[in-house]
């Protein structure tokens, strides 16, 4: 394979993690809700994934337990900011933390181990093999995905048409900028956005399952390593629309998979690691930037 | 009066409350593993306390977690929810180390002056980024103090293990010059140092400043009309970035502390988590810094019993890192005390979503 290929098929192994998460943190972002716990949500479900699946030997079953698992948490998410009026920044900084402690817990509790776990009982994702790219320069990269892939690239399409063509949508879009008049129209605020966190807990519960059980079928601690955060920030460059957040996790997967590949060549894998976080704080100032210079020019034709 | 008490059961009831649910929901958690739960806490309980070597351990653990707590705490009162701890931390540790290793010789003193300057610098540095780039452009800080955290403990790391790496096998810089080390209060062995007192003197200090000041007063009214929102007046920013470059410098103090203090030298991904666990200690103490005091202890306490709790028992120390979590969750969470004048009428209210990147 040559250099070019291998970037690719690396940034479409590492998109759905955060694809996944980015679209739950879009639909937040919607209803007006830094959601940070993303991060959080995806490392506890990346866990309950293995480990269902170590037990059951089915990756069907850990990934539908995965989901439910974390809709329930951003079910538990929405009733403790909305509720109970908890910050929801401090409701995520405790997600995270209980996230990182809770998973090396029962990592040590169930299997015994610090660290990592995996084990041959682990069942992976369903990879889709399409034999016939193999020979074709830079397509080949799509030869040989994870099923997740794909399913990550349709739930951009759907969370598209279901923000835009319906109903539902509609009332998410409005509740952000005006919750009054969608409660005006009889519309139920408080449960819609109980809905829209417990779906981006499940699409969390998505990102985690594939990583953990999509390439390697192991857990390792923090595991997740600030990807919930960055499709936080992948949602903020698409500025909460589905397209413009596919575009986002792709150039952070891009920046990601182009320092996996660098670190192959003896760079200070420090320097390297923090390549993407630089990226994405780079992006976001320069998007600004742009943003900016787009109202002045807009002020000034006015 | 009757406000007076019912203030003083909130701010006393409300952490005592969260502190029994977590540690329930933990001694819930303890139940799998076999060991009794009461035998676990005890064992906890022992070692933080049981021995004058227990307490003065459990003391040392406080020192950074109180240092991150007033820097948390502070900001808190502000407005400015300052996340990135952290990361002004592990620079503040990694400037402290550099200047206690690389300065010319100088007067003991006066380098110690030097070091912990320049770790208060280099936090205050880390912490005023993202607040620039919120006032100028309107970037939400959360995501990018929580970037900068990764940025900071990756770079300092790549500096102890590339161009200052000391003669250890791993990435740490030299030993500091034994100058500036902070004198240790409880002998050799027993990590508790100077740093301690200069942080309870802080938890004062700022007590007096929040409380006993016009700049204080000013502050905290900024924090009741919240540090960050959108369209800021120049005289607001200034206020918040001053607040900001506060928090950072204490912050900064804290890897300073685990530099001069404890380790002697920077040693890479020393942090586990002091700045996230200083964003506990300054919501269980309801941002008060004298009550940062005894929260920074009782974590202190929490974090050295778990070590002992784990050699004893079949217990990992994690649980008390998700311990910590849901006691946060617990003390954020309004749950009413009165009865509720109807549901319907909060659920009209927008939401008080902190909307920084939005």
């Amino acid at each position: 394979m040559d250099m070019m290929t291998m970037v690719l098929e690396t940034t479409l192994r590492l998109l759905p993690a955060i694809l996944f998460a980015s679209l739950g943190g879009l639909l937040t972002q919607r209803i007006k809700l830094v959601n940070l716990g993303l991060e959080g949500f995806m490392l506890i479900g990346a866990f309950v994934a293995v480990a269902v699946s170590y037990y059951t030997g089915s990756a069907m079953i850990a990934v539908l337990v995965t989901v439910i698992f974390c809709g329930l948490m951003g079910f538990a998410f929405a009733v403790f900011h909305l509720k109970f009026k908890a910050d929801n920044i401090v409701i995520s900084v405790a997600i995270n933390m209980f996230a990182l402690g809770i998973t090396k817990y029962f990592m040590n509790l169930l299997f015994g181990v610090r660290g990592a776990f995996s084990s041959q009982r682990i069942v992976g994702l369903p990879k889709v093999r399409l034999a016939f790219l193999d020979e074709i320069p830079i397509l080949s990269a799509f030869s040989n995905l994870s099923v997740f892939v794909y399913l990550a690239l349709l739930l951009v399409v759907v969370t598209h048409v279901v923000l835009y063509r319906t109903k539902i949508g509609l009332r998410i879009r409005a509740t952000g900028p005006n919750p009054m008049a969608v409660e005006t129209a009889g519309v139920g605020v408080y449960r819609l956005k109980c809905w829209v966190l417990t779906v981006s807990g499940m699409l969390c519960g998505l990102g985690g399952a594939y990583l953990s059980l999509g390439q390697l079928t192991m857990f390792t601690d923090n595991m997740t390593n600030g990807r919930g955060f960055v499709a936080m920030a992948a949602s903020n460059f698409g500025n909460a629309a589905p397209i413009g957040t596919f575009w986002g996790t792709a150039l952070f997967s891009f920046s990601d998979a182009v320092t996996m590949r660098a670190q192959l060549y003896g760079f200070p894998p420090q320097l390297i690691q923090m390549l993407p976080y630089v990226v994405t704080v780079l992006t976001l100032v320069v998007m600004a930037m742009v943003k900016e210079r787009k109202m002045k020019r807009g002020i000034n034709h006015g | 009066m009757n406000r007076r008490v019912e203030t003083i059961i909130k701010n006393i009831g409300k952490p005592l409350f969260a502190i029994f649910v977590s540690l329930l929901i933990g001694a819930i958690l303890i139940i799998p593993t076999g060991t009794s739960p009461i035998e676990a806490y005890s064992i906890l309980f022992k070692g933080a306390f049981g021995s004058w070597q227990g307490i003065t351990t459990s003391l040392a653990y406080a020192t950074p977690l109180l240092f991150t707590g007033l820097g948390a705490a502070y900001a808190f009162r502000a407005g400015v929810f300052n996340i990135g701890l952290e990361g002004q931390l592990y620079f503040g540790a990694i400037a402290a180390a550099l200047v206690g290793v690389y300065a010319p010789d100088m007067p003991g003193f006066l380098h110690i002056i030097l070091c912990i300057g320049a770790a208060m610098m280099a936090g205050m540095l880390w912490a005023i980024l993202p607040a620039i780039l919120k006032i100028r452009y309107n970037i939400g800080v959360f995501i990018t103090y929580i970037m900068f955290n990764n940025i900071a403990q990756l770079f300092s790391d790549y500096l102890a293990t590339y161009p200052f790496k000391g003669e250890l096998s791993f990435g740490a810089t030299y030993k500091v010059s034994e100058k500036v080390f902070l004198p240790k209060l409880a002998g050799e062995m027993i990590d508790l140092n100077f740093g301690f007192v200069i942080a309870i003197l802080l938890a004062i200090f700022l007590y007096i400043l929040l409380f006993k000041t016009q700049f204080g007063y000013e502050s905290r009214a900024a924090g009741i009309n919240s540090g960050f929102t959108e369209y800021m007046g120049v005289d607001a920013a200034k206020k918040t970035l001053i607040v900001v470059m506060i928090s950072g410098a204490i912050a900064g103090l804290a890897g300073a502390e685990q530099v001069l203090g404890v380790s002697h030298r920077y040693i890479s991904g020393f942090s586990p988590g002091f700045g996230y666990s200083g964003i506990t200690v300054a919501l269980l103490a309801r941002t008060n810094p004298l009550a940062c005091i005894i929260t920074a202890i009782f974590f202190g306490a929490l974090n050295n019993g778990a070590i002992q709790m784990e050699i004893f028992t079949n217990i990992s120390r994690d649980l008390v890192t998700s311990i910590q979590a849901i006691m946060i969750i617990f003390i954020a969470a309004d749950f009413a005390w009165k009865k509720r004048k109807g549901i319907k009428k909060q659920e009209k209210k927008p939401s008080q979503s902190k909307e920084g990147v939005a």
